[in-house]
């Protein structure tokens, strides 16, 4: 058989249209040959370019009114809460929404999509990696964490876990650490009773609190924070 | 018998007996696309080829329990979906190479045409389309009809109105004329 017949076998191996004996002359070739291989990628390749920028908006149909009644925030963009709902989702531990399984079943089907992934490709800045950082905190300090009182408002530090206060029945997490995410004005997200809360400082640093806690809490350990 | 038979399925029931050069065939004609997805979420080359690599090794790995209740391809991608998900919450954690290979060394991907630099040029598309629009019409027609359509072989033929070896070498040919042209205008304008 010559090459060009041997391509044409592979072009249609791709449109999943050979028959039985076709297939198992190719998987031979191919085993002989594993360069022909490459034909197989360039083919693949052209599918992907053409799908390029299509669809990518369709995940947003589907999805966006259940992501955004759940995220009040004053700078979330649509992607970015997409991402949001997918951190809190994908908690094995804790469910973070009284939906129905199937609804949230659905939602993960959604999230799982390749329109997700290529949507959670617009997401612009760093904020996403910080925000999930802090949610997944399992304790870990930093830095200038044990210099904070927040005794003022009542708030007092978990002996076993530094970066944690309780306050009866409320727990928060507190952070402050190096501005690296080049924000200038603070940034919040709200879902349900769950609130991250990020302000940076005027020296250079960025106070992360995460925690059931309202806008109006939070405006009241800022200054204690920053004294 | 000369019937088209669902290729995957044949190759899957190869694969499953140890035939690691069925499994390439089902692999490779998903590798951009994979590729393309792991870029969305990383933005880093090394980054999304490393973790393309390790997809298709922990398919392999854990080929048993694929059990068709989905498309392989659907298989494969939440598999990467986990991979990219778990690198991105720790991405501290190192992309393990060695442990996960199929014969314990690196998992050699066909090279020909860089998917990446293809994947990471968000002009390509317009280029592709252009290009497509200036094809001869009846390649034109059978691509089209194949690639953004859909359509089976048999349905192009009845379309189109000739026999289907003849609509199989049609789309073949266009996309060898598509390739061409990546290899010679894009490539050698960078």
């Amino acid at each position: 058989m010559k090459q060009n017949d041997i391509n044409e076998l592979i072009s249609a191996y791709y449109d999943d249209e050979l028959t039985q004996s076709e297939l198992n002359y190719l998987l031979e070739e191919t085993r002989k040959n594993p360069k022909l291989l490459s034909k197989l990628s360039n083919y693949g390749l052209i599918s992907t370019i053409s799908e390029k920028n299509e669809k990518v908006i369709s995940i947003f149909d589907n999805i966006s009114n259940f992501v955004q009644r759940r995220w009040v925030s004053n700078g979330l963009t649509a992607s970015a809460a997409v991402l949001l709902t997918i951190l809190f989702l994908s908690d094995p531990f804790e469910s973070r929404f009284s939906e129905s399984d199937q609804i949230n079943s659905q939602i993960r089907d959604a999230i799982e999509s390749e329109e997700a992934a290529k949507t959670f490709s617009l997401i612009e800045n760093d904020l996403i990696p910080h925000v999930m950082s802090i949610i997944d905190n399992n304790g870990k300090s930093f830095g200038d964490d044990l210099a904070i009182d927040l005794s003022p408002v009542g708030f007092n530090r978990l002996d076993n876990n530094p970066g944690y206060f309780v306050k009866g029945k409320k727990k928060i997490q507190v952070r402050v650490e190096p501005n690296t995410l080049g924000i200038s004005e603070n940034r919040y997200w709200k879902s349900g009773t769950k609130l991250i809360y990020l302000y940076p400082t005027v020296d250079g640093k960025i106070i992360s609190i995460y925690g059931d806690l309202s806008i109006q809490e939070v405006e009241k350990i800022i200054p204690v924070l920053i004294k | 018998m000369n019937i088209p038979q669902k290729n995957e399925a044949l190759l899957l029931e190869k694969a499953k007996k140890g035939d690691k050069q069925a499994f390439n065939l089902m692999v490779i004609k998903y590798q951009p696309r994979i590729m393309s997805v792991l870029y969305g979420f990383l933005k880093i080359h090394s980054d999304a080829e490393d973790l393309t690599q390790q997809t298709f090794i922990k398919a392999w790995t854990n080929l048993e329990k694929f059990r068709g209740d989905s498309s392989f391809y659907t298989w494969i991608y939440r598999i990467a979906i986990n991979l990219a998900k778990n690198f991105v919450k720790k991405p501290s954690t190192q992309i393990e190479k060695t442990s996960l290979s199929i014969d314990e060394h690196h998992y050699d991907l066909p090279e020909d045409l860089d998917p990446l630099s293809f994947i990471s040029n968000e002009e390509l598309k317009s280029d592709l389309d252009n290009f497509i629009s200036s094809m001869p019409e009846k390649l034109k027609t059978a691509f089209i009809l194949r690639e953004y359509e859909g359509k089976s072989y048999e349905e192009i033929a009845t379309v189109t109105n000739c026999p289907v070896g003849t609509v199989r070498s049609r789309i073949f040919r266009a996309r060898e004329e598509i390739v061409n042209y990546f290899k010679k205008e894009v490539y050698e304008t960078e």
